[in-house]
């Protein structure tokens, strides 16, 4: 085909194109992916029961703050990631910030407690506290991570595996605050522990996946 | 201790302030003429004309594609189709491959440009754009042929870069064939609207179809037609 052809072909009657609908775009599908995220939650493992009296409301709260700060700390990173040639090395670092002040703050409280009391901080309510923690977040960050995914395809990231990884924090943030609700670990430690951990794998996996299915 | 804290909780704010508004508060997008338009190239600061010499011409005639002008649309990608043929010769004379190929490789990024146009941000520079997307789809090329720097014999290579940049090389596919895979609804609202020029309400009366059908119909074809010419050059 000759490309002058092609050139004619494209260029008969452009279509105006609005180019502010991709954030949009990534906004609904978080809220979706985090809507789907909550109600399975509910289906599943349940709102804690003691989410009526306000005594952990506090507690919630804090694992809530820490979910939506990796989310809002990686949007910026995840915007430009879709966009060819936005230039998003400086947003790099902020995404680690969450990450890097919640376990400041879980060191400095394991540091200042007593030494019989630093375990049980980070085992969590129960032994199976933190295997129950890794996997649920795990299972809510899939719909996210789809729904997010389905986004990032819609825009043309030329760093398949940023994209992907950062697509991957963001799902498993959300997973992790849909999980925020049934939690009953209240303690720092735990949360900056087994909630990071299973937001990084989240991250993980997105960046593994990113090559394959976000090529275009 | 506590003024510090609240300095430093201030500090994580006008971080956050920042990032958010910088990644959300991308310009709506609306019909603007072309003065407007150049009034808005003065307003931003200069790009660099050395590293980037078509820089605002190129940017300026971008915009006004978005904005659905033909002509400059027309105009961008004729223009783009010269630098990406010469970026496009001068890398694959280097990995052993020929003009055809390279021809190829441009379609297939006019066709992404083209499928792909709504993630250019207005408010930024328009080169880095179409060179991360250039860039992009060289590499993809390289991974999906399993191509290397490393397996190119050297005589070839003086052999292809004495080929001239600026003519035009059939591309190795065939228009008609690429055409005859893709759904024949497709097919026939590309022929009315793309080969034969009618305006899309008139494609729309000749298909019986809604006008707003016949847009969705042209922008999937045309996504298959950029799939079918990837697929092609698989092999």
């Amino acid at each position: 085909m000759n490309t002058d052809r092609l050139i004619d072909l494209l260029s008969v009657d452009p279509q105006p194109v609005e180019t502010g609908q991709l954030g949009k775009l990534l906004l609904m599908a978080m809220v979706t992916g985090g809507a789907v995220a909550v109600l399975l939650m509910l289906a599943t493992v349940g709102a804690r029961p003691d989410l009526q009296s306000t005594s952990h409301l506090e507690w919630l709260a804090v694992k809530l703050l820490f979910a939506l700060s990796v989310i809002v700390s990686a949007l910026p990173l995840l915007n430009g990631s879709i966009r060819p040639g936005s230039k998003n090395e400086r947003y790099r670092r902020l995404v680690f910030l969450p990450f890097l002040v919640a376990i400041a703050l879980a060191l400095a409280m394991l540091l200042f407690s007593q030494p019989l009391a630093r375990e049980p901080m980070l085992r969590g309510a129960t032994k199976l506290s933190s295997a129950r923690c890794l996997i649920s977040i795990m299972f809510f960050a899939a719909v996210p991570l789809a729904s997010v995914f389905w986004a990032v395809r819609k825009g043309a990231s030329t760093r398949l595996k940023l994209s992907g990884g950062v697509a991957g924090l963001v799902a498993g943030a959300i997973g992790a605050a849909a999980y925020a609700f049934s939690c009953t670990s209240d303690t720092l430690p735990f949360v900056a522990l087994w909630y990071g951990m299973a937001i990084a794998l989240c991250a993980a996996i997105g960046a593994q996946l990113g090559p394959r299915i976000l090529r275009w | 201790m506590r003024p510090s804290g609240k300095n430093s909780l201030a500090f994580l704010r006008s971080i956050a302030n920042k990032a958010i508004a910088r990644a959300w508060m991308a310009p709506v997008a609306e019909a603007r003429d072309a003065s407007q338009i150049g009034l808005e190239i003065a307003k931003r600061p200069p790009v660099d004309e050395a590293t980037h010499p078509h820089e605002n011409e190129l940017r300026a005639l971008m915009i006004a594609s978005l904005d659905g002008d033909a002509s400059s649309y027309h105009a961008l990608l004729t223009r783009l189709t010269g630098h990406l043929r010469a970026y496009y010769r001068h890398r694959f004379a280097r990995i052993g491959h020929g003009p055809t190929e390279a021809e190829d490789l441009l379609q297939e990024v006019l066709i992404a440009l083209h499928n792909h146009r709504h993630t250019y941000d207005r408010s930024q520079p328009f080169t880095p754009w179409i060179h991360a997307i250039a860039r992009y789809k060289f590499l993809d090329y390289l991974r999906r042929t399993k191509s290397s720097f490393k397996d190119v014999p050297t005589a070839s290579v003086e052999e292809l870069t004495a080929e001239s940049d600026i003519r035009a090389v059939e591309s190795g596919l065939d228009l008609q064939r690429l055409m005859s895979k893709i759904s024949s609804k497709a097919r026939r609202v590309i022929q009315f609207v793309k080969l034969e020029g009618l305006s899309m309400r008139e494609a729309a009366a000749r298909c019986g179809m809604s006008e707003s059908a016949v847009k969705v119909a042209v922008h999937r074809g045309l996504k298959a037609l950029a799939l079918q010419i990837r697929e092609e050059s698989k092999v």
